[in-house]
């Protein structure tokens, strides 16, 4: 386990393509997200979710905080609820979340389409050559990647920079 | 155009790879589920009325409830793992330790969220 990675950093990668953009992109919504929604779960701690709602309710508007959600909910006004401050959160983390998961599902069918592109990829050889340690992931191939090529691959796992060893 | 895979599908379906596999495909699962019902939410918020209703009924449900909060947490928790690995290759050294920690901080939690939303559906 003590073993030195050989992993290559984020800058000897090099983001050079809109793949690889937006594998970045991918993390950085999710960060991103995880942000929006922490403080939309703050939010509604302050404006009282202690006393009026019960836990699904406060994930209800956490996951997504916009009024509609506590509407049905337990509270004597939801003018706090509605603030500009709030509908600006919501749309943001509703583009964010469209922009990552449109862009995860166009991942999802990508995968499953074998095209000309995903043929340059017919051999677990072709994949690894210029890799002179085959990592134990390699097992995987066997069912999934024979139609991708490698940067591909890396996105299939979130085991990205292994593939990146040199 | 098929697919070319030189193992068929059931082979592919038996196929349990190291701890990654399951994590990657309940991602994947988890994603997708995401992306499909809440895309069928909002439309269905949209839509209002009789129909709209109906649909959104269906979102409340304890047993709807169940699954799409699988999707959410799991999908949340593992995409917080892949993250800080990927941004941080230097840990890929140690993702099975991860993927450890990933289920002793998700298995918690669900349990608990799945006994609230049970419960609260057997109180009424
Ligand atoms: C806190 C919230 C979220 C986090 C931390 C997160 C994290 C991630 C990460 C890191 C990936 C890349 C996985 C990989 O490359 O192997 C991913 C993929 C994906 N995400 Fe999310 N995500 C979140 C919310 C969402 C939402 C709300 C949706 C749906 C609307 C969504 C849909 C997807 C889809 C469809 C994929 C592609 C899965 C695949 O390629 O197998 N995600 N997510």
């Amino acid at each position: 386990m003590a073993k030195k990675s050989r992993t290559l950093s984020l800058k000897e990668r090099g983001l050079t393509n809109f793949e690889a953009i937006m594998w970045l992109f991918t993390r950085l919504s999710a960060l991103g997200m995880y942000a929006l929604i922490l403080f939309a779960l703050i939010g509604a701690l302050v404006m009282g979710a202690r006393n009026n709602m019960n836990f699904a309710d406060v994930m209800r508007w956490a996951f997504m905080p916009n009024v509609s959600h506590v509407q049905s909910t337990d509270l004597q006004s939801t003018d706090a609820w509605a603030t500009p401050l709030w509908r600006l959160t919501a749309s943001a983390l509703l583009l964010l979340a469209a922009a990552h998961g449109v862009h995860g599902l166009v991942v999802i069918a990508d995968d499953y389409i074998a095209g000309a592109r995903a043929q340059h990829c017919a051999s677990v050889e072709h994949c690894f050559s210029g890799c002179d340690e085959p990592h134990g992931f390699v097992a995987h191939l066997d069912f999934v990647n024979l139609t991708m090529d490698d940067r591909r691959w890396t996105m299939f796992h979130g085991l990205s920079s292994i593939v990146y060893r040199r | 155009m098929g697919l070319k895979r030189d193992v068929s599908l059931s082979a592919g379906l038996r196929y349990r790879g190291p701890a990654a596999y399951l994590t990657y495909i309940l991602h994947r699962i988890g994603g997708l589920g995401m992306g499909i019902f809440i895309a069928v939410h909002i439309l269905a918020s949209f839509v209002g009325g009789r129909f709209g209703g109906i649909l959104n009924g269906i979102y409340e449900n304890w047993a709807f409830q169940i699954f799409i909060f699988f999707c959410a947490l799991f999908h949340a928790i593992n995409g917080l793992r892949i993250t800080i690995l990927d941004l941080f290759p230097k840990l890929l050294d140690y993702h099975v330790e991860a993927i450890w920690i990933e289920w002793a901080v998700f298995i918690p939690l669900f349990g608990v969220s799945v006994f609230v939303i049970v419960s609260t559906a057997l109180g009424g």
